[in-house]
Parts: C-alpha cells; structure tokens; sequence
C-alpha cells in the first residue's frame, strides 16, 4: 500500500512551473468536519475547476472550507497526526486508514520542501537562505534510517541537496563521497542481489551478448570499466566451461579500468578481485588472465594504456547501474566509451539507469526526475525485502545515499546544459551500431524477474535495448552495440 | 598467463604486501562475516541455487550466489555499524563547507536553531549600539549589508511573493506548492523569516477562502482583542524598544512646541489628533509645555478623532488604528496633565468620516494656535476614483490651522487599482517584513505575548483593503495641492529625533529629506516613513 501510494504522489504532483493544466479530479466524498485545512489545499481538490474561471479562486474554496477551521487559531503542530485527508486511499487502507493518510500527506509536504529547495539553489528565485533555510526543516522531519519509504529517500535527497548546498557539487566530480567500510559494501552488495534483480539484469544480460558474439573466438579480452567485486566475471567463466559441445572454451582476459591518482585502496580492491578471480577460474579450469589499466589523473582513459593482442575479441564492458556505485564523472565515461571506439571492439556491453528524457524544467525538472525514479527504486526494495528495514537502510547507505549524491552534483552542474543524455543514445551518436537483442537473452530476463517481486517488467526497445522497470517506471537498461561492419 | 603479466601490477611477491596493506587499511575487513579471503568455501561463489540449475537447465547462461543465510547475518552485523557510517555522511558536508569560498554567499553561518540565532544576531546589535558611534551613515550601511536586508536573507519573500504571482496567474499548482512549503516553514516564533512566512501564509490562505476580512481580525491576537490595560503597556513598552512610532511622535511634539513658539501671544493650544498613539504620545507634550519659558498655554485643547468604523469590514483593518473598544485615555491624561498644572480639555470625536470635518465638529476658534496630528491614518483615505484624500486634505486647509504634521509610511501603494494582487501583496510583505526585521532586533529575539499582539496587529495590513500608501513625494505634492506649503523642521526637532534615535537598534537611521525637508526613518537603507510639517500657504485663497 505504501508504495503504491508513494507513486501516487508523483501522479499527483505536477511540479512544474510552467504547466498548469495537469489536475487531479479525485472527489472528496466523505469531508471530515472540523479536520485540519490542510485538507483545503491539499492535492486530491479539484485544482481545475478554479483555472480562468474567476478572478480569484474563492468560490471554490469558499465551498471547501470549513467555516469552523479557522486558521488562525491553528498552533502550527506540525507533528499533529491531525493531517486528515479524506481519500479514496484511505478507505482502503481500512482501519489504518488515518496513519496511511498522514505518511502520505507527510510525503507530500516532503516532496514540496524538497523542490522548493531545489529551486532555491537555482532558476530566478535563487535564494541560498531559502534552500538552507528548508534544508533545516527537512533534516527536523527525517533520517535516513527511519520512516517510510519516502521519508527515508526524503533524508538522502536532503543530504544531497545540502552538499550541493555548501559544496557547489564539484567535490562529487569522481571523488570518493562517502567512504563504507568493505564489509558494509560486500553486505549490502549481497543484500541487494537477493533484494532485486538490478544487479543479475544488468551482468546476466551482458554475459549473454558476450557469449553470443565470442561462440568462435578462441581468445577474448574483456575490458571492464568498473569490475568491482567481479561477480559478473564468475557468471561467465561458469558458463564458457559449461558448454558441452563443440571445440573447448576460450582463453580469458580481463582488463579492470582502475582510478587513477591516489585510488591506492581502490588499486588494492581491484588487485584483490582480480586474485580471486583467478583463484576461481583455476578452480573450475577456465584459461585465464588478470590485468589494470589505470585512468590517468583526471579519470581520463588512454586507449594506449590498454594492452591488446592481435586475434583477441575485445568486449568493452560497462556497468553504470546502481551497485557500480563509485559515481564517475561523465568526462570519464565519454573519454573511455569514445577511447574503446578507436579500439574497434566486437562489442560493448553497456547498461545504465533510465531517466526521462531532459525536461525543459531545468535543474528542477530534473532534480524530480530523479526523486521519482530513486522513490520506484526504493519501493522495488522495500517489495524485495518487506520486513528488512534494517537490510534495505544499509543498501540504502551504502548504494543508494551516494548514488543520489552523485546523481544531483551531476544535473546540478550540467545544468542549462543539454547535456546528460543517455550514453546508449551517445553511443549511437558517435557512430556505434546497435547490435539486437537475441531471443534467448530477452527470454532469460523474463526468467530471471520471475524469481523477483510481480511488479519488475522487461522491455525491449530499439533492438539492441532491454529495459527494466518497476510497475510504470523504467529503472535500468541494457544495450550492445559493435563498431564492427560484420553483423553478429 | 598469470595475474604477473599485467604491467601494473606489482611483482607478485609484493602481492601479499599489497593484501597486508589493505588489511590494515581495512581493519573491519577481516573481522567480516564475509571475509572473503576463502574463494572457494564462501558463499559468495557458491552456485547451488536452484535458479542457477533452472536456468541453466533452459540452456541459458546463468550464475547465482546462494546468498539467504548470509543476507542474514548481514542484517545482523550492519546493524551495529550503522551509526558510525551516519556520522561520517554528515561529516562530508562539513568539510566542504570549510572548503567553498562562495562570494556571494552573504548568508550568516547557520547555526540549528533559528531563534537562537536571532538571539545572538540581536544581541550583538545591542551591544553595538553602546559604543559610542560615530557617523550614522557609516554603522547603518554595514549593517545593512550584514543583517540580511539583502534579497539573500529574506527568504520568506522569496516563498510569499512567488506565491501570489501564482495567484495572479492563475496556476493553482504553484499556489498549492507555495503553500505547502510555507505551511512547514511557518512560525509564529523564531526569526522575522518564520513569522513573515506565517502571517504571510495566513493572509494568502484568508485571500484564497474569500471569507470577509472581519473573521481574520477578530480572532487573532490584535490590539483591539486585548485588555486596555495590556494593550496600553504593550505599546509603550514597544516605543521604548522600536522607533517606529517613536519617532514621528517625538518630531511631531517638538514641531508643536516649535509652531507654539512662533506665536506672538500665549495662546490656547488645540491640537487635533488623527493618528495610532493611542494616547502615549502626549505625556511627553505636557511636560514640555510644563517645562516651558513662560510657562504652559492657558489652556490645551487635545481633540481626539477616533477610527471611523467602516461598513465596509475590509477597511477597518488599518493597522494600529483600532484600539480595545474600552480603552480610554483620557481619565488618565487628565490627571496627569493636572499634576503638572497643565490646563487640559479633552474632546473625543467617535465615529465620524474624517471627510465631514469642519470648524464646527472640532469646535475651533480663530484665537487658538490649532495644530493638526496626523499620523499613519490617511493612507486609508481613497486616493483616486473617489479621491477622498485630496478633498481632505482641503478639509484641513480650511479649518485654518497653524501647522500640519503628516507622518505616513514612505511607500507604494497596495490597493486593487494600483496593481494587481501579486503587485500589492509584495508590498504588503515589504512593509510587514521592515516591521518584524526591526521588532526583531528591538526585543532582541525574545518572545513574548506583546511582541506577538504587536507584530499580529502590524500584519493586518496583509489583508486591509485601505493600504493605499504613497511615496513622500506624491504626499508633498498633495499638500501642495490642498493649499500648504513645506517647512522646514527646526534644528531642534531633527537633532532631538537624532538623539532619541540613537538610543535604539542601529541599524535604524534618520535621513532628511533635502527637497521637501521631510525626516525620514530608515532601517537597514529602506524608507519606513516619514514626517512632514505645513503651514497654510496664504496665498491661496480657500
């Protein structure tokens, strides 16, 4: 119920400034007397029968009001659990009718404070008083580890705005946000596989594109943009050696792309995964190798760093989805995807988080673009994980706070930019071909979100795309593409 | 091949160098249930699932880590560390925050607690305002720049203005998104920001209900809901604090003395009253007079016009105007003007249209010095279409008085014909914004239920339909018009408001008027209002 609701609020919710038109018609059929007047503005009103009709919007909301609910004597309580909202929500919701409505009038006034301090930051109101002014009020409201689904999406967004907020979002640029410790990353990575498909949907559909387009190779070399424990890697050694038939599997090669600069630790956890893939390719009898290729300084990728041997098909692997949570800056991944152009790979294995295209609403339009696609995510856990909220707040911590950072420093910098859309789009642009997606890889999807809650769906789009959504948001997406003539 | 080959990794006998390093580096690493330094017996590479079986039974290539009973225990063991991790998210901002170097950034460093803030803000400017001071220009610009008159610190305009553009544009989504914000913002303590967003959150919700003007009023907490006796107090312990009224009372009581002064012969004094003191002002008077070479005039004649009451409900919002229907000044005047041995008369004119004024109603006579007061009123008279204020002003002219003293608020005006709902409305919340910035500073932060009543009757101009302020200028021009012409204040008028004026926050500044020679009250660089002294320009002929 939860969840759905907290789509709801997006449904409802047009924020921008420039449209007026889109209204909610839900009717109030059962208006509390005496309740609370934020019942007298709150979004199930039927905003629409006010536009162009009158000078001003009294009539309507004189019908609204109750004459009794003064305002002015209201005391402002604002943790009063009185936030009644007469909604069809909350008949269903029975006899926890009144806790649901109060979530979810709570979300909303999330929602508002958290736009209005995006606006804050930016646009023709900018006001940075205002923003911080908001921020502290949010902070009041939520915690990151505590509340409902929105309330603790609420806190992270809070969070990311107040370092955009002092730090202009620049520190993001590649920069370690927030540091975990190794264990609490392998857990919550653990944890999120079990949780959700996102990290299975994104290795397992590049798997099978590589291994479509190696059947006849007898060397490949893998170059992996972020490998990080490598979990993809044994998913595909496992299934080079379980081929039964025809000539005996390939030899292996795996480039990790490495940060560059002082990444000594990140050096030290890709060295580590790269002992235990081999440790595992020796134990299952894959022919194997394990090489770094460092990014320079500014996270810039030299195709000439990369050693290559002649007769190898070379795969161009990158993984930008939610668990490869060491946000990079764009440049990095444009210099490395335009970098593996020059290379002529066979394929490139791409997959990515879906957003809406840019909306004309700036950074605030795209600041909700985000909150509605991070608030899908979390409502995708919380169906994966119903009764674990100490599990999801670890994901949370660890994947998704920084991920949300990460998100907003980018939108918040590229804003007034066209920039930002998706790579697979790029990837077109400059002159990439879109290889299709096979049957049997759309058929293992379907197989593999079978496993997970009813509400994750797959598409495929253009051919070469395989999308992942929850309910009627698209979350993630998979595509491949070759720079070679010769058709797959 | 081996792991060797790759050209930038170490030589394999620093490998377990580079683990070693990592364990350090990692101290929690291996204390993990997840230590994954045993590949082959952790579960992380196991491939017994039954998914993996199915899935590879379809012929597809598929891989899966049997994860539950460690999905299990991770929940168990993060659990603990989960706060240590919270305290190293909130310590990233910090750091930031002492990296940026944001010049436009004029915000004071924020601290949690608004009202704390304002505390300290406020009682920094106390305790500036002791020191000797040296030129007034000099301390009111830098404060100016630093107490956050700027666009920057006012954030609650930036909420309430947008919203009522929303309004006039007809976009209720915005108007609904202003006013959940402002809901959650708003306060009734705290800074000026928080208590702007309420009255300014209460006066657009008031717009929005349509319901009359009277049901605003009458229940909050104004002058006219409270006791005489609270009321009376409130007041002057305000002027004591806030100059607001203070000052255009002390220069209208010098500029009596002054007008008196110009006489040949000691003559009855008449002073006709149409301002908001409420009575407080003339103590002072009376004293002066007492005080006076040559003692006080025979008699004093204080003819007090009352608020007319309007029938019209939305114009009887006129802050200040309207004090508690039994509050009565008189008895207490008169005593006190007795044990001074002042000879005082005091007329009150209730309920009587400020347009149908003559010589008759205030019963003046030719041999009295008449000293017309008015003070904060006449910006309710109509401007235009009728134009009541001009045919008053003429009004005044005729009851031949000595002097005029006009104070008003130096500002534009907020009525329908002038603009349109967005275009008022911020100029209401400018006007109400000056009031509680520098009622702020006066009870340095602290709450109580007088600085509540005050600010709650100075937001009455949210909503009072008779806002029809005008700039200094325009009122000079009318004068002029209806027949006065412009004096000079005396020295002593000016150099006394600038003495008393010193005894209040600083940032509050007097600026005369070179053209007009109005005396302006300014705060933090803006106009508040301004007072003015007529005399009959004999040569015109009424």
């Amino acid at each position: 119920m939860a969840m759905v609701m907290d789509l709801d609020y997006f449904s409802d919710f047009n924020y921008s400034a420039i449209d007026s038109t889109t209204t909610t018609t839900t009717t109030t059929e059962s208006t509390d007397e005496g309740c609370n007047w934020i019942n007298d503005w709150s979004p199930v009103v039927d905003w629409e029968s006010l536009s162009g009709v009158q000078d001003d919007f009294q009539e309507l909301i004189d019908s609204m009001m109750d004459e009794n609910a003064t305002l002015h004597d209201q005391e402002y309580n604002k943790s009063s659990p009185e936030y009644n909202m007469s909604t069809d929500d909350e008949k269903e919701t029975g006899s926890d009718g009144s806790g649901g409505a109060t979530d979810d009038v709570k979300g909303l006034r999330l929602i508002h404070l958290l736009m209005a301090a995006a606006e804050a930051l930016t646009g023709v109101n900018k006001c940075r008083e205002l923003a911080r002014v908001i921020l502290v009020r949010l902070k009041e409201m939520v915690t990151p580890n505590d509340g409902t689904n929105m309330e603790r999406l609420a806190a992270y967004f809070t969070d990311a705005l107040q370092a955009l907020l002092d730090g202009g979002g620049k520190p993001f640029h590649g920069g370690a946000v927030t540091e975990h410790h190794q264990s609490d990353v392998l857990a919550a990575f653990q944890l999120l596989q079990d949780m959700s498909p996102y990290v299975k949907f994104g290795h397992f559909t590049a798997n099978q594109a590589i291994l479509e387009a190696v059947t006849h190779d007898r060397r490949v070399h893998i170059v992996d943009y972020d490998i990080m424990e490598g979990i993809q890697w044994a998913s595909l050694m496992q299934a080079l050696v379980s081929k039964k038939d025809g000539p005996p599997g390939p030899h292996l090669r795996i480039t990790a792309v490495s940060r560059g600069g002082n990444g000594r630790r990140t050096f030290g956890t890709v060295q580590e995964t790269g002992r235990r893939l081999t440790a595992f390719a020796a134990s299952i009898g894959q022919p194997f190798s394990f090489h770094q290729c460092r990014l320079d300084a500014d996270e810039t990728f030299r195709p000439s760093s990369l050693k290559l041997v002649r007769g190898e098909a070379l795969v161009i692997n990158c993984m930008l989805h939610l668990p490869h949570f060491s946000y990079r800056a764009p440049d990095s991944i444009a210099s490395f995807l335009s970098g593996a152009k020059t290379l002529n790979p066979r394929l490139i294995t791409l997959v990515e988080e879906e957003m809406g295209p840019p909306s004309e609403g700036g950074f605030v339009g795209r600041f909700m673009e985000s909150l509605h696609h991070f608030s899908a995510v979390y409502d995708s856990l919380e169906a994966g994980f119903p009764m674990q909220d100490r599990a999801r707040a670890l994901v949370e911590r660890v994947f998704l706070g920084p991920r949300i950072t990460g998100s907003l420093a980018h939108i918040y910098l590229a804003r007034g930019n066209e920039e930002g859309y998706p790579w697979g789009q790029w990837l077109g642009a400059v002159g990439f071909r879109p290889v299709n997606i096979s049957f049997a890889n759309h058929c293992q999807s379907k197989l593999l979100l079978g496993l997970y809650n009813d509400g994750y769906r797959v598409e495929v789009m253009n051919t070469n795309k395989i999308v992942l959504g929850w309910k009627s948001r698209r979350l993630l997406s998979a595509s491949i593409w070759t720079s070679q003539d010769s058709d797959l | 091949m081996t792991i060797d080959e790759s050209e930038t990794n170490p030589p394999s006998d620093h490998t377990l160098g580079w683990i070693g390093e990592s364990i350090s580096y990692f101290p929690t690493f291996f204390d993990d249930p997840y230590d994954t330094t045993d590949f082959s017996g952790d579960p992380f590479w196991a491939h017994t699932d039954t998914l993996d079986q199915e899935l590879i039974d379809n012929g597809f290539n598929c891989f899966d880590t049997n994860l539950s009973t460690a999905a299990a225990a991770a929940t168990t063991s993060a659990t603990p560390t989960s706060t240590d991790s919270i305290a190293s998210d909130q310590s990233l901002p910090l750091d930031l925050r002492k990296k940026r170097k944001l010049p436009d950034d004029s915000c004071p460093k924020t601290p949690k607690k608004n009202t704390n803030q304002r505390i300290n803000e406020a009682e920094k400017e106390g305790t500036q305002q002791k020191k000797p001071t040296g030129k007034k220009g000099n301390k009111s610009t830098g404060n100016s720049n630093t107490n956050g008159n700027t666009k920057e610190g006012r954030w609650a305009e930036q909420l309430l203005n947008p919203c009522a553009a929303a309004i006039t544009a007809r976009n209720p989504s915005r108007v609904q998104h202003f006013l959940y914000v402002l809901h959650d913002l708003a306060s009734l303590t705290g800074d000026a920001n928080h208590r702007l967003a309420y009255h300014g959150l209460q006066a657009v919700t008031h717009h929005l209900s349509g319901a009359p003007t009277s049901n605003f009023s009458s229940s909050s907490n104004t002058f006219a809901s409270n006791s005489p006796k609270f009321f009376r107090d409130s007041l002057i312990k305000f002027n004591d604090i806030n100059p607001w009224f203070r000052i255009p009372n002390n220069v209208a009581n010098t500029s009596i003395l002054q007008i008196l002064g110009e006489q040949n012969q000691p003559t009855n004094l008449h002073i006709l009253d149409i301002g908001v003191s409420h009575g407080v002002q003339w103590p002072t008077l009376l004293e002066e007079l007492a005080r006076r070479g040559g003692g006080p005039p025979p008699l004093v004649r204080l003819t007090v016009v009352a608020p007319p009451i309007s029938d019209d409900q939305s114009r009887n919002a006129t802050p200040f105007t309207h004090g508690p229907p039994n509050y009565d000044f008189s008895s207490k005047l008169l005593t006190f003007a007795k044990g001074i041995n002042v000879n005082l008369q005091i007329n009150k004119i209730q309920n009587f249209q400020l347009q149908n004024l003559n010589s008759q109603v205030i019963n003046s006579s030719a041999e009295e010095t008449l000293v017309i007061c008015a003070q904060f009123r006449l910006h309710d008279l109509n401007h235009s279409t009728p134009d009541d204020r001009t045919a008053f002003l003429k009004v005044l002219r005729s009851l031949q008085p000595k002097g005029v003293i006009l104070s008003e608020n130096n500002t534009d005006c907020s009525c329908i014909n002038c603009g349109d709902f967005a275009t008022g409305f911020t100029r209401r919340v400018e006007y109400l914004w000056r009031f509680l910035d520098s009622t702020s500073a006066a009870y340095k932060g602290r709450e109580s239920e007088e600085r509540r009543m005050m600010e709650a009757e100075a937001a009455k101009v949210l909503i009072n339909m008779g806002e029809m302020n005008e700039r200094e200028e325009k009122w000079c021009e009318r004068m002029k018009s209806a027949g006065f012409i412009g004096e000079i204040f005396g020295d002593e008028t000016t150099d006394g408001a600038k003495a008393l004026l010193k005894k209040y926050d600083s940032s509050w500044e007097i600026r005369v008027e070179e053209k007009d020679g109005c005396v302006g009250l300014w705060w933090k660089g803006q106009p508040v209002s301004f007072c003015s002294l007529w005399k009959m320009d004999l040569r015109e002929t009424l």
